[in-house]
């Protein structure tokens, strides 16, 4: 497995949330989100692991995308957008299928998630999967 | 042998208030609900206990972030029983202020669909690069509570009630 980004915000130092994409050995995308998004403008953090996606995506001959959520524990409403960011940068810069793992029985991962997904879209909503895991 | 303890019976309020709201620096709303996350998951199931984390930051946050009555107080009631889950979050504000809430309060009120109204907006908001604006409506569309709203004397009190 080989990391290609990684994007993290802190709070007192102390690492709350972190986003990782990583290549796997057949040429899957495996992007994890751990932790939790609290505040008020997640960009001041994440906006350099945003434009390193966007670099570093295409150079890849990636066939299909893992986005991992089973250990996000809590996203804010501030948090939304930045969230939209990174999957957007999923499905427009990767192609193939992409399965989402989220918790079973998660309100946000469940209700709101999909939203974000832009699973409205056609061509979104054919290329995504979800499974549905138990909290670790 | 004793009978097992049911936990999911168990009573539980909470009533905490910060004044004034001028003093608050940091993530006071995530504190206050990480606590009672922490606390309720004690007893009731980790979905309710996710819920009461999520509208205590919301509600919470709205008025850090957007109440104009810097030296007043924030008020959290919190009580949860077998039977409902009722969160009460109220800060004093101007009359204008109300009526932005109210606003938001009956398109909520009106939609026939809170999730598509959810999803609009969020898809708007996002577009117009707007920050915010969000918190009560994903309270009905994400976790299902049902919300009003009082205002007397000057206060406004927001009430989240699940089921």
């Amino acid at each position: 497995m080989k990391a290609l980004s990684y994007g993290e915000i802190t709070d007192g130092g102390l690492s709350v949330f972190q986003s990782v994409a990583r290549l796997d050995d057949d040429n899957r995308l495996v992007l994890t989100f751990e932790g939790a998004i609290r505040i008020d403008n997640p960009y001041r953090y994440l906006s350099s692991y945003l434009d390193e996606l966007a670099r570093v995506l295409p150079q890849h001959p990636i066939t299909s995308t893992v986005m991992d959520f089973v250990k996000m524990r809590f996203c804010n409403s501030n948090g939304f957008y930045v969230i939209m960011d990174i999957v957007d940068a999923v499905y427009n810069l990767v192609p193939g299928r992409v399965t989402v793992r989220r918790i079973l029985d998660d309100d946000w991962q469940h209700e709101t998630l999909p939203i974000l997904l832009n699973l409205n879209e056609e061509h979104v909503a054919a290329r995504t999967t979800f499974e549905d895991v138990k909290e670790p | 042998m004793k009978p097992e303890k049911n936990h999911s019976q168990t009573s539980v309020g909470a009533s905490i208030y910060i004044s004034p709201v001028d003093h608050i620096t940091g993530d006071v709303a995530g504190l206050l609900a990480n606590f009672l996350d922490a606390l309720l998951v004690r007893f009731y199931p980790r979905r309710i206990c996710q819920k009461v984390n999520v509208v205590v930051t919301e509600l919470v946050t709205n008025v850090i972030q957007h109440g104009t009555e810097r030296d007043s107080e924030v008020r959290l009631d919190l009580s949860i029983d077998p039977d409902r889950l009722l969160i009460k979050v109220s800060n004093r504000v101007t009359p204008e202020e109300y009526r932005t809430v109210k606003a938001v309060f009956d398109e909520i009120f009106a939609a026939e669909d809170p999730r598509e109204l959810f999803a609009r907006t969020v898809r708007e908001r996002r577009n117009d690069r707007r920050r915010g604006g969000l918190g009560l409506i994903r309270l009905t569309a994400e976790n299902k509570f049902h919300l009003s709203t009082q205002y007397v004397d000057g206060i406004l009190v927001v009430q989240a009630t699940f089921p």
